[in-house]
C-alpha cells in the first residue's frame, strides 16, 4: 500500500497519510461537495493500514470547521481506531487547536468522549 | 377415559413381545400401527426442533438489529450535537464579523459603512415625516502635526479621545462615527435647527478648550465643522456635499470654527 495525499482547498482539509511512518495528518476546514468520496479514500487507507500492518497508527489533526457529513466520517475513523485499540493495537490521536479558539478544543472533546484509546487535545 | 401414554406403551410392547400372539393377524396390524405411530412422533419432534431453532435465530437477529439500531441512533445523536455546536460557533463568528464590519476598530465608533446605513435610514424617515436632520462633518485641525510631533500612537490616542468627547456630546440625540482619517461625521435627528447648531457649537468649544493628556504629554487640538440640514426629497449626496463644502469653507477661513451651509 502507498501513501495518500490529498491537497487542501478552501473547503477541504489537506490530507497526508504516510504508510511508513504510520501517520495520518489532516489540517484545515472540511465542508466538501462530496464528503463520502473524499473521506472514503481516507477510511479505506486506515482500514488497510490496520489490517495489513501491525504497527502503531497516529492521527495528527488540526481541523477547524467540519460540516455534518465530515463529522460522520471522522466518527467512522475514530470507530476504526477504537476497534483496533480493543484488539490491543497501538493507536493514538492528537488534535491540535489554536489557543485563541477554545471552541475547537470543546468540539474535539465531543469527539473524544466515547474513545478509550489515547486522545490528546493540544493547544498551541 | 383418560389414557396414560406410558402405561399404554408398556402394554403394547408387552403384547407385541408375547410369543403366544406370534402369527396372529391382529398382532401384525398392531405392530405396523405402532411403528407408524413412532415415526409420526419422531417427525413432530423434528418439526418442533426446527421451528425452535428458527425462532432462536430470528431472535438473535432481531437482537443484533436492535443493537445496531441503538448504536446508529447514538451516533446520529452525537453527530447532531456536534454539528449544532459547529453551527453555533459559525453563527457567533458571523456576528463578530458583522460587528467588526460596522465598527471602527480604533475609536469603537460606527465606521463609514455603518454611518451610510444610518444616513440612508434617516433620509427615509425624513421623507416620511417631512422633518430634516442635521449632518456635520468634523475635521481635526493640523492633525498631521500631532502625528509628526508626537508619533502615530499619540495621534491614534487623540482620535480616540475626540471620539469619546463627540459621543458624550451627541449622546442619544443622534450618532457620530469615523468617516475616515481624522474626519468624523455627526448626525442629529428630531431636534430643531437652533438646538443642533447650539450642540455642534458647544462641541467645537469643548474640544478646543480641552486638555488631552496622554502618557505625560498634555496637548490640545481644535476642530473645524461644516453643518448642513437635510431637506426632505433631496438625495443624500446633496446634504453630504453641502456639509463638506461648509467644512472646506471653515478650514479656508481660519479653522477652529463651525460653519453652516
Amino acid at each position: 500500500m502507498s501513501d495518500l495525499t490529498i491537497p487542501g482547498s478552501q473547503s477541504t482539509p489537506s490530507i497526508h497519510a504516510s504508510w511508513n511512518d504510520g501517520v495520518l495528518a489532516m489540517q484545515g476546514d472540511s465542508y466538501p461537495e462530496n464528503s463520502f468520496e473524499m473521506f472514503g479514500q481516507v477510511i479505506t487507507w486506515v482500514e488497510q493500514y490496520l489490517t495489513d500492518t501491525d504497527r502503531p497508527l497516529r492521527l495528527e489533526l488540526e481541523l477547524l470547521y467540519l460540516n455534518t457529513s465530515s463529522i460522520k466520517a471522522m466518527m467512522d475513523i475514530f470507530d476504526l481506531l477504537e476497534d483496533a485499540h480493543g484488539r490491543g493495537r497501538d493507536v493514538v490521536t492528537r488534535w491540535y487547536y489554536d489557543e485563541d479558539n477554545e471552541r475547537v478544543a470543546e468540539l474535539a472533546e465531543e469527539f473524544k468522549e466515547d474513545c478509550t484509546f489515547p486522545f490528546e487535545i493540544v493547544g498551541r | 377415559m383418560k389414557v396414560d401414554p406410558g402405561a399404554l406403551e408398556k402394554r403394547i410392547q408387552m403384547l407385541l413381545d408375547d410369543k403366544q400372539y406370534q402369527g396372529h393377524p391382529l398382532r401384525e396390524a398392531l405392530a405396523q400401527l405402532w411403528r407408524l405411530n413412532e415415526e409420526q412422533w419422531a417427525r413432530v419432534e423434528r418439526i418442533t426442533q426446527l421451528s425452535d431453532s428458527y425462532q432462536a435465530m430470528m431472535m438473535r437477529r432481531e437482537h443484533s438489529l436492535s443493537a445496531r439500531f441503538d448504536k446508529q441512533l447514538r451516533q446520529l445523536e452525537k453527530i447532531t450535537r456536534i454539528s449544532d455546536r459547529y453551527q453555533r460557533m459559525l453563527r457567533d463568528m458571523n456576528l463578530a464579523l458583522e460587528e467588526a464590519s460596522f465598527l471602527d476598530p480604533l475609536t469603537d465608533l460606527p465606521n463609514r459603512r455603518m454611518l451610510m446605513r444610518r444616513l440612508e435610514d434617516e433620509v427615509e424617515n425624513s421623507n416620511k415625516s417631512q422633518h430634516g436632520f442635521a449632518v456635520t462633518m468634523l475635521d481635526v485641525d493640523y492633525f498631521k502635526q500631532v502625528n509628526d510631533s508626537y508619533g502615530h500612537q499619540v495621534g491614534d490616542e487623540v482620535l480616540m479621545r475626540l471620539g469619546q468627547m463627540m459621543q458624550q456630546q451627541v449622546d442619544e440625540l443622534g450618532i457620530c462615527g469615523r468617516w475616515g482619517g481624522e474626519e468624523f461625521l455627526l448626525l442629529v435627528a428630531n431636534q430643531d435647527d437652533t438646538r443642533c447648531l447650539q450642540l455642534f457649537d458647544q462641541l467645537q468649544r469643548h474640544i478646543s478648550g480641552a486638555s488631552i493628556d496622554i502618557a505625560g504629554i498634555s496637548l490640545s487640538v481644535t476642530v473645524s465643522l461644516g453643518v448642513s440640514f437635510f431637506r426632505p426629497g433631496e438625495p443624500l449626496d446633496a446634504v453630504l456635499n453641502r456639509a463638506d463644502n461648509a467644512l472646506y469653507e471653515a478650514k479656508q477661513t481660519g479653522r477652529n470654527r463651525m460653519l453652516r451651509a
